[in-house]
């Protein structure tokens, strides 16, 4: 009986990882296929007689070597991190107040005015980045990096609000009240109280802000020209493709160097991302 | 051993040192004193030998450092620039010295954009003139707001020894590339134009209506030709070569793929920039060995007609340097033999003056020489109009890749050519409307 029961166990986790398999392959083929081009010679890749996901030829680190030696890659990196990490700052200290207030301080057309913030995400960049060129060139920052912190926030600071707003719902309002008669302001609540169990949702926005401020190509691309000052999605791109050259092995190269730690990274959190989206999500 | 009288000697020797003073004293040619100190910015696409951008970087520089300018030059692809100049031109900030290529964007800024006849002018009477096609780049109303740089040559690359496997001879006719692309496919090469939307589609789809002798205007840019006997064998051949000679992947290619397709081994032909040829020589020395060049294959009329890319210097009203720009315009139209050289054969230029044989890099190519004369058979798009802003917009709708994606998909020939004149005097009806 014991052991019938264990074989049903067997049975429903190998019908389970079946069929997860092919979400598995399709998700990760991209990753495999970066990485093999990354370290496959040049020659390797026009070739018709090996497999091609595989090697013909020996594998090599020249596109790496390109990489650093031959472009910006290094300040692209350290752009592409310093971007994102004042853009997620700047997300957070507006999109948490934005959100609290929009969320439990019962004001009148708070909901309207939530919808109407998360529109704002949906004008397409291509829209905008006409009028934003005036600004950042009335700012004097065109060509630097610091125009993206200025504008990136445009599409995190609504999508963050808008996400901070679901999840702030979902704190209970007698944990807050508790505060309350223990002495704690609006203020005092917000930080002592519903911030400490909001984290997952804090780590969801600040995810989000992260990872979209990284994905960015037509803000920097109308916004910086000077090759040090680009981001990584900008530099991959304007300084691997040349005309209709493309250094396929040194393009995979940057984009998984980028992505992997990034990736990982994602991960660690997985478990509150999972929490942050779903607890924004159900109400 | 030759013997020289005195009168031969001072001649000679006259002759040698005035020829190397006037050197000097070209290469010595100062800019104006107004220029010192101040900063030159210019924006460029990613050329795609990355020695030539690095020769021009430091020759910019070099330039800059002898004039006392400080000199900045930045590098986007090709088809990123028209995002770029949009969101300057919506600034008013930006680059001083920009260029179009791809998007020949003359006719859409030049309200915006410096006039530059002087440097033209000035130009065209130390080198010659300008060869025919330049005008219609930079040039609106008879005034040059732009200066052509050079252009890209986009001809026949073909596999010698598939060819001479197959007993084909050298395919100079289009009738005879269909034939090889029949006869190759069968064994394992075919051919491969792009049906999509890309700039090589544009290119090449113009070249093979140009060849049969189709134009889609008058030489005004004022008349619709486009819906001639000539466009309809244009179209009928198109059909004809796909399916005897392609397979479907041409429908999804970009710019890129003709390039692979030859580096592979695979393709018995392709209609493409020599970046495709320098590309298989980096990549794939074999095939490199075999592959042979042709300047255009001719229509069944002999018409030749190459279709190349221009590239074009402009300086925008807003530029804080515009005479450092113009200084640094005419520098690089007296170094363009250097320029050549440093792009492998790649630039072609359009100062007739630069056409003395034997030119840098393809003079001495025994497969690339013919191209010297390539300047003799190159139109643009437009051809015969110029590229104004319809044409301009009918290049960048893919008008013409489109009409012959219909008829290569099945399409009836009349209904294809009904649909695309109709879009064209659209857009030109538009244009002429504003």
């Amino acid at each position: 009986m014991a052991r019938s029961a264990r074989e049903n166990a067997l049975r429903h986790h190998v019908l389970i990882y079946l069929g997860l398999t092919p979400f598995v392959v399709l998700a990760v083929f991209p990753i495999l296929w970066m990485a093999i081009t990354a370290i496959k010679q040049e020659a390797d890749l026009y070739r018709m007689d090996t497999i091609p996901f595989w090697f013909g030829m020996p594998p090599t680190l020249k596109n790496f070597a390109l990489l650093f030696n031959r472009t910006s890659y290094s300040d692209w990196i350290v752009n592409t991190m310093s971007i994102s990490f004042w853009v997620s700052l700047i997300t957070i200290l507006t999109a948490v107040p934005a959100g609290y207030a929009l969320a439990r301080l019962k004001l009148r057309g708070a909901e309207n005015l939530g919808i109407g913030i998360f529109m704002t995400y949906l004008v397409p960049p291509i829209i905008l980045f006409l009028p934003l060129s005036r600004v950042v060139s009335e700012l004097g920052l065109q060509d630097r990096w610091w125009s993206l912190v200025v504008v990136y926030p445009t599409f995190t600071i609504p999508f963050c609000t808008w996400l901070l707003m679901g999840f702030f719902k979902t704190v209970p309002f007698e944990i807050e009240e508790a505060a309350r008669v223990d002495g704690c302001g609006q203020l005092g609540a917000l930080l002592r109280v519903v911030l400490p169990v909001s984290w997952p949702g804090l780590i969801t926005a600040v995810i989000f802000s992260f990872t979209l401020s990284m994905q960015d190509f037509l803000y920097s691309l109308a916004f910086i020209s000077v090759s040090d000052n680009k981001p990584v999605p900008l530099g991959v791109a304007t300084e691997l493709i040349r005309g209709d050259v493309y250094f396929w092995g040194s393009l995979m190269a940057g984009a998984l160097l980028v992505g992997v730690p990034v990736a990982i990274v994602y991960n660690l959190f997985l478990d509150k991302f999972i929490s942050g989206i779903t607890g924004a999500a159900i109400k | 051993m030759i013997e020289l009288t005195r009168r031969d000697f001072i001649r000679v020797s006259g002759t040698a040192l005035a020829g190397s003073t006037l050197t000097t004293m070209l290469d010595a040619r100062q800019a104006p004193a107004q220029i010192r100190g101040t900063t030159l910015r210019m924006l460029k696409w990613s050329h795609f030998i990355p020695a030539y951008d690095q020769w021009f970087d430091k020759f910019a520089k070099e330039w800059g450092e002898k004039n006392g300018v400080r000199v900045m030059v930045d590098h986007i692809p090709h088809l990123e620039l028209p995002a770029r100049y949009a969101a300057e031109f919506a600034a008013g900030a930006g680059h001083d010295l920009i260029y179009f290529v791809g998007q020949i964007l003359t006719g859409h800024y030049y309200k915006n954009l410096v006039d530059v006849s002087d440097v033209a002018s000035g130009l065209a009477k130390k080198y010659g003139g300008w060869m025919e096609g330049a005008k219609s780049c930079a040039q609106i109303g008879g005034v040059w707001y732009a200066i052509p740089d050079y252009f890209i040559s986009i001809p026949v690359l073909w596999r010698k020894d598939l060819f001479d496997q197959a007993g084909l001879g050298v395919p100079d006719t289009w009738e005879k590339l269909r034939v090889a692309g029949r006869t190759l496919k069968a064994k394992g090469h075919p051919t491969g134009i792009q049906l999509s939307h890309c700039n090589d589609a544009n290119h090449n789809w113009r070249a093979v209506l140009y060849c049969f002798g189709a134009r889609e205007t008058d030489p005004t840019g004022q008349q619709i030709v486009l819906d001639s006997k000539e466009t309809r064998e244009a179209l009928r051949f198109a059909k004809a070569l796909y399916e005897e000679g392609m397979t479907p992947e041409v429908f999804s290619w970009d710019d890129a793929s003709d390039n692979r397709y030859l580096a592979s081994g695979v393709a018995c032909w392709i209609h493409d920039a020599i970046s495709a040829y320098r590309t298989t020589q980096d990549t794939n020395p074999e095939v490199f060995k075999s592959t042979s060049v042709l300047p255009e294959a001719a229509g069944p009329g002999g018409e030749r007609k190459n279709v190349g890319e221009p590239n074009v210097w402009a300086i925008w009203k807003f530029s804080k340097n515009v005479p450092a720009a113009k200084e640094f315009v005419e520098y690089v139209a007296d170094h363009q033999k250097d320029a050549m050289t440093a792009s492998r054969g790649y630039n072609m230029p359009f100062l007739l003056g630069h056409y003395t044989k034997p030119m840098p890099v393809i003079g001495t190519d025994p497969k690339l020489h013919t191209l010297q004369d390539i300047g003799k058979i190159t139109a643009f798009f437009g051809h015969p109009g110029p590229m104004s802003p319809a044409a301009q917009e009918v290049l960048t709708t893919f008008v013409i890749p489109d009409m012959f994606t219909r008829v290569c998909r099945g399409q009836d020939i009349e209904e294809t050519l009904n649909w695309g004149v109709g879009e064209i005097r659209r857009i030109y009806g538009k244009h002429k409307a504003a």
